[in-house]
């Protein structure tokens, strides 16, 4: 952990909390993006529901386009694992967030600052289940790499 | 089921500047992912390896500044949707009210850490690598797939529910009625003839209607 790895994560994160703060106080909306991009598929998306969801898909969207073209290596070290078990895994992210109302912005930035006790929990909940299974797979299953 | 509080439909022009709002937070957000390596499943996978050698911790920064930015304002946007403040650009803050913690919410999050242990991408940094790396893009599709699949199963089960409800009550309100029904037949095959003003039946009636009741075993059909 040198200061190096520090500096852009530190940078990084406060301009995820620049962003969440500036939807949430002109916009009055959440930064969650699962509960963003699931708003799409419900049946709020009369009302003029869709078209701020849509328009923040799109900015992050086209915020990748612009890492890759301005700092390609931030996608760097995609996931080793089979196709098959990356599908599963989106799978299990599509449906875990929607069951528990969130994910690693809307309970665990969004969520943890309004000190709520459902993301507080979420967020501990899905760090355990995630390193339980990263253990798992890196050590039992899979031995390195 | 009706949603009283989405009345308030924003005129267009504010619907627009939202959405616009909405584009740039999306872009600063994807930069800020991209800058703090969220979007580098390695990355990810390395700190979520606790106990490896080569653990990185280095992403729990992301989250302490994040939060550390965020605090201020989403307490500032709590207390002031408590006291009737709203934000600049439209007529409330849409903050999550519930505040129970369900089997929904600690199954959903147990599953949603399962997959990003597996794969090391949470939604975020999957849309954000989607079009840039082909394997995101089985990622958000299996996701979408899963979120879209949730939402319609669950629909159907409360649908389902409400059914049943409804259909319960209904039987008990047909039931109700045949038995008030009964119970008139039955009063008025016995009293018919010595019908007094007592329009409830006095204890004698009860218990001579019991007793025929015992007696017989279809009171209706013989008389």
């Amino acid at each position: 952990m040198t200061p190096p790895a520090i500096v852009p994560a530190l940078a990084g994160g406060a301009l995820i909390g620049v962003s969440a703060s500036i939807l949430l106080m002109l916009t009055g909306r959440v930064a969650g993006i699962s509960g963003i991009v699931g708003g799409l598929m419900s049946s709020e998306r009369k009302n003029g529901e869709a078209s701020w969801r849509l328009a923040f898909v799109i900015g992050l969207l086209a915020g990748g386009v612009g890492l890759y073209i301005f700092r390609p290596h931030s996608f760097d070290g995609a996931p080793t694992v089979s196709p098959l078990l990356v599908a599963l895994a989106g799978l299990f992210v599509g449906v875990g967030t929607t069951l528990g109302n969130g994910c690693t912005s809307g309970h665990g930035v969004c969520g943890m600052s309004r000190l709520s006790k459902r993301s507080i929990v979420a967020t501990c909940v899905f760090m355990a289940t995630g390193m339980l299974v990263t253990f798992v797979m890196r050590h039992v299953l899979g031995g390195g790499s | 089921m009706n949603r009283i509080e989405e009345t308030e439909v924003l005129p267009l022009a504010r619907q627009k500047s939202n959405a616009l709002v909405s584009f740039a937070c999306g872009v600063l957000f994807a930069i800020g992912l991209g800058l703090a390596g969220m979007t580098s499943p390695a990355k990810v996978l390395a700190f979520l390896d606790v106990t490896s050698e080569s653990w990185d911790p280095s992403l729990a920064f992301v989250m302490v500044a994040a939060i550390g930015v965020h605090f201020l304002f989403a307490r500032r946007a709590a207390t002031g949707a408590g006291a009737g403040r709203t934000p600049m650009l439209a007529t409330r803050f849409h903050l999550p009210a519930r505040t129970t913690i369900d089997r929904s919410l600690l199954a959903g999050a147990a599953l949603f850490g399962v997959g990003w242990g597996i794969a090391g991408y949470c939604p975020g940094p999957g849309l954000v690598a989607f079009i840039v790396t082909p394997i995101a893009v089985i990622f958000v599709g299996a996701m979408l797939a899963g979120m879209w699949g949730t939402r319609v199963v669950r629909a159907r089960l409360a649908m389902h529910a409400e059914n049943r409800a409804a259909g319960l009550a209904l039987e008990r309100e047909i039931e109700e009625a045949l038995k008030l029904e009964r119970d008139r037949t039955t009063k008025s095959d016995t009293h018919g003839a010595n019908a007094t003003g007592n329009k409830h039946g006095s204890k004698k009636d009860r218990k001579a209607r019991k007793a025929r009741k015992n007696g017989n075993k279809k009171p209706v059909a013989s008389s």
